[in-house]
C-alpha cells in the first residue's frame, strides 16, 4: 500500500518532492514502527485532504519519517510526543489518534497547541512538525495549484497588472 | 610616485561601483575592493528553484556588525507609535521598554546592497537639499539639486530607469531611460484609496528596465528583488556599473577582499589601504582612495584606522566620524481585502504618492506613502502559511481564500540628523579582528511628530482602500530595521561640522575621498537614497584628477 502511495506520488510530484524507500524500524530496532501511522494521521491533521490533495497524499508524512530517521534523539522525541497524542486521544475519545475522526484529531491538536506547561514539550515539537509540513506542502506543485500560486519563471507574470474589481464610488 | 593603480576604490556597491565606473572611463587605472563574492543571478539566487523559499539567501547572510549593548529606552506616551497586531479590527500596542535589535538590511557582494534592493531610483526633491534654510533643522548640503542634476541624468541613464515624466512632485527631467511600469493589481486597489482621498497615486520611478537595455531582460514582474532577480533584469550596480567599468579595460576587481586599515603617512595623507585576503593582509598603494563601504562600515573603518597622526581615527579631527546617523522611519498596515489582486506580481514597490515630501505646518519635515508588494518573503506561499494561524481544514481553506489577497501600506519618513545618533567602534571585535560598531539611534521630537501624522495617513488610507481585515502594524521605532542608513561623515563646507567637502574629498586629507550614503547630510523626505549616491559618485569621479 504504502509503496503503491509512493509510486503514484512520483507520477504526480515530479519534481517536486522524490520519496526514498523508508527505512523502517531503522534506529536501532526502536524506530516509530508501531507509530507511524499516527504520525502520518498527525500530519494528515494538519493538512487534510479536502477537495484538494492533502499532505498525506503527497508523501510528506512519509518524507518527514525518512528525514526524522537519521537523528535518533530526534526520532526518541517524536515518538514521546505521539505518545502524548495518543493518550489524549485514548482518553478523550477511547480510539488511538490515527483511527479517530478529523473533527476528532483537529480537536485533541487544538487542546495540546492551546496547553499549558503540562504539554509544553508536545507543543513545541508539533510547532516544528507544523512549520516543516507547511514548508513541503506549500512548495508542491499540487499547493501552488490550489493557491493559483506561480512561481517566477521566464517570461513573467505578463498579468500582474491586470484590473481588479474596485468600486469608486463610495 | 608611480603605483600600479591611480586610484584605489573599497566597497562595490551603489557609491564604489558608480565611482569606479566613471574613473575607469576617464582613463585611471582603478583597483576595485570587495569583501563579497561574485554572485551568478542564473544560480545563486533561490527564486531558481521551485522550493525557493526553503533556501537560505546568500543575500541575507548576517555578517557580525555590532555590539548591542546600547538599548534607547521608549516611554510609554510612546506606546502609539509601537509595532502592534490588530485584534477583532483593534490595534493592540504593548510597552517594549526599548527598542529593539537594529537590524540592517545589506547585501555583500559585488554590487553590494543593490543585489537586494527593490530598484527605487529617486531623484531628490529640490528642498531636500536645503532643510536648514527652508525648515530650520539639520545642514543644508554643500550642492543644490541643479549641480546635481546632469548627474541624476547620467545615472538613470546607465540604470535604464524607469519612469513617468509627468510625476508634478518632482523636477522635470523629459523622458526617462524607459517608460514607467503600469501598476499593478494591488498598487490600482490602492490607487482608487488614494483617489478618495484628493491624493495622487503616481508609477514609482524604478531602476527595473520596462525594456530590454543592454541585452538584459525587461522587468520580468515577478517581485523577486530582494531575493536577487533570477532574471538579471534588475539594475543592479554588478550589472550595470561594473560591467561598463570592466569593458573599459581599466579596473581591475578583486573580490573576497576585506579592506582591513588605513594607513597614512607623516604628512597625513592615505599612503596604503591593507585589505584582508585569504587570511593574509594584503598593502596596496595608489594615488588616490575613495571609501564605499556605506553609512555603518565606512565610519567603522575610519574609527578603527587610528595612526599617529590621526589618535580619534583617519579623518575625525573633529569628532565628526559616526555622528549624524540617520535610519529609515518607517510604518506600515498589512492586511487583506476581498479582491484577487494577485499581491506578490509585480514590481515590489510600484508606487508612490508624493503629496506629504514637502513639509506642511506643523511638519518640518516630509515624508512618502507607497505600496508594498512583496517585502521579503511575506506574501509567498510557506511564509504565509507559517504567519495564517491554526491548522488543518480551517488553515486550508483561510489560505484559499486570502492568499494573494494581502495588501501593504507604507509610509517612509526623514530621520532628523542628530548629533548624538552615532556609531562608535566596541571594544570587542569579529572574527576578522575588525572592532565591533555600537550604534545609538533615537528618534527626537520631530522624528515622533512626523511619525504619528504619517501614520495618521496610512491608516485613512487604509480605510479608504476598504481593507477590512487589518492584521499587523509595523513600526521601525519599536524594531528598528532598514536599509537606507546615512550620514555618519556628512560633507559639508564647514570642516569643523562635516567630514567631507561637497566632493568627498575628507578634509585635510588630499587623496582620501568618500563615495557612499555616509556623507549624505540628510535623506531626502522619505525617497530612496541610491541614485543620489549614484549621482554624488559620478560628481566625485568628474572632479577627480
Amino acid at each position: 500500500m504504502r509503496i503503491a502511495r509512493r509510486n503514484l506520488l512520483v507520477s504526480v510530484m515530479g519534481l517536486t518532492l522524490s520519496i526514498p524507500l523508508i527505512k523502517r524500524y531503522a534506529v536501532g530496532g526502536q524506530g516509530i514502527g508501531d507509530l507511524e501511522d499516527s504520525f502520518s494521521a498527525l500530519i494528515d491533521t494538519f493538512v487534510p485532504t479536502d477537495e484538494y490533495p492533502g499532505a498525506t497524499d503527497l508523501g510528506i508524512d512519509l518524507e518527514l519519517i525518512n528525514l526524522f530517521q537519521e537523528n535518533k534523539t530526534y526520532w526518541h522525541s517524536i515518538s514521546e510526543s505521539l505518545k502524548a497524542v495518543n493518550q489524549l486521544s485514548r482518553k478523550l475519545y477511547s480510539v488511538n489518534f490515527q483511527d479517530g475522526s478529523l473533527e476528532q484529531r483537529t480537536s485533541i491538536l487544538e487542546i495540546l497547541f492551546a496547553s499549558d506547561s503540562e504539554h509544553e514539550k508536545t507543543k513545541l515539537q508539533l510547532r516544528t512538525l507544523l512549520n516543516r509540513t507547511f514548508g513541503l506542502f506549500y512548495t508542491s506543485q499540487p499547493a501552488f495549484d490550489m493557491l493559483d500560486y506561480h512561481p517566477p519563471s521566464e517570461g513573467g507574470y505578463p498579468d500582474y497588472d491586470r484590473s481588479v474589481p474596485i468600486d469608486t464610488s463610495k | 610616485m608611480e603605483y600600479d593603480y591611480d586610484v584605489i576604490v573599497a566597497g562595490s556597491g551603489a557609491g564604489g561601483g558608480f565611482c569606479a565606473m566613471a574613473l575607469a572611463e576617464k582613463g585611471m587605472k582603478v583597483l576595485l575592493l570587495e569583501r563579497g563574492k561574485q554572485f551568478d543571478y542564473r544560480t545563486d539566487y533561490p527564486m531558481n528553484y521551485p522550493n525557493w523559499e526553503l533556501k537560505a539567501n546568500p543575500l541575507s547572510t548576517l555578517y557580525e556588525t555590532f555590539d548591542h549593548g546600547l538599548a534607547v529606552k521608549i516611554s510609554k506616551q510612546d506606546v502609539d507609535i509601537c509595532s502592534g497586531e490588530f485584534i477583532d479590527g483593534k490595534l493592540m500596542q504593548t510597552h517594549p521598554h526599548s527598542r529593539g535589535v537594529f537590524q540592517y538590511q545589506r547585501a555583500i557582494g559585488v554590487g553590494g546592497s543593490t543585489l537586494r534592493y527593490q530598484g527605487e531610483a529617486h531623484r531628490f526633491a529640490g528642498h531636500a537639499f536645503k532643510p536648514e534654510t527652508l525648515f530650520g533643522w539639520g545642514q543644508d548640503w554643500p550642492l543644490d539639486y541643479d549641480e546635481l542634476a546632469r548627474y541624476y541624468r547620467e545615472a538613470e541613464n546607465v540604470l535604464g530607469v524607469a519612469g513617468d515624466p509627468a510625476n508634478p512632485f518632482k523636477n522635470r527631467r523629459g523622458e526617462y531611460p524607459t517608460p514607467a511600469h503600469s501598476l499593478s493589481s494591488r498598487s490600482q486597489l490602492a490607487k482608487a484609496g488614494a483617489q478618495k482621498l484628493g491624493w495622487t497615486l503616481l508609477p514609482n520611478t524604478l531602476a527595473l528596465p520596462s525594456k530590454s537595455i543592454d541585452g538584459r531582460l525587461a522587468c520580468q514582474h515577478s517581485g523577486g528583488c530582494v531575493q536577487g532577480c533570477i532574471f538579471g533584469a534588475k539594475s543592479s550596480v554588478d550589472l550595470t556599473a561594473i560591467k561598463r567599468a570592466q569593458a573599459s579595460g581599466n579596473m581591475t576587481l578583486m573580490t573576497n577582499a576585506r579592506l582591513f586599515q588605513i594607513e597614512t603617512n607623516n604628512a597625513g595623507n592615505v599612503s596604503g589601504f591593507v585589505y584582508k585576503h585569504k587570511g593574509q593582509l594584503v598593502k596596496v598603494k595608489a594615488n588616490k582612495y575613495v571609501l564605499a563601504l556605506g553609512a555603518i562600515e565606512t565610519p567603522r573603518l575610519l574609527l578603527a584606522s587610528q595612526t599617529g597622526k590621526y589618535p580619534a581615527g583617519v579623518g575625525n579631527h573633529h569628532d565628526n566620524v559616526g555622528r549624524y546617523f540617520m535610519e529609515t522611519i518607517m510604518a506600515m498596515i498589512t492586511g487583506s481585502v476581498d479582491q484577487p489582486i494577485h499581491s506578490y506580481k509585480g514590481p515590489p514597490l510600484d508606487a508612490r504618492i508624493w503629496d506629504f515630501c514637502l513639509p506642511k505646518r506643523p511638519l518640518k519635515s516630509g515624508f512618502v506613502l507607497g505600496v508594498a508588494g512583496s517585502l521579503g518573503r511575506r506574501l509567498s506561499p510557506v511564509s504565509y502559511a507559517w504567519r495564517t494561524p491554526g491548522f488543518g481544514l480551517d488553515h486550508k481553506q483561510t489560505m484559499r481564500r486570502t492568499f494573494g489577497k494581502d495588501i501593504q501600506l507604507f509610509g517612509i519618513a526623514e530621520h532628523i540628523p542628530h548629533p548624538d545618533n552615532r556609531i562608535v567602534i566596541s571594544d570587542k571585535k569579529d572574527i576578522d579582528g575588525m572592532p565591533l560598531v555600537q550604534l545609538y539611534s533615537d528618534y527626537h521630537d520631530q522624528d515622533k511628530k512626523t511619525f504619528r501624522v504619517m501614520r495618521d495617513k496610512i491608516f485613512q488610507w487604509t480605510d479608504a482602500c476598504e481593507i477590512k481585515s487589518k492584521r499587523r502594524f509595523y513600526s521601525t521605532y519599536s524594531q528598528p530595521s532598514a536599509a537606507h542608513v546615512a550620514g555618519t561623515c556628512r560633507m559639508g563646507t564647514n570642516p569643523e561640522t562635516s567630514v567631507t567637502n561637497e566632493f568627498g574629498q575628507v578634509h585635510g586629507l588630499d587623496n582620501l575621498y568618500i563615495s557612499d550614503a555616509s556623507i549624505l547630510p540628510t535623506l531626502g523626505a522619505g525617497d530612496s537614497p541610491s541614485l543620489t549616491i549614484q549621482a554624488l559618485a559620478l560628481r566625485i569621479a568628474a572632479n577627480m584628477q
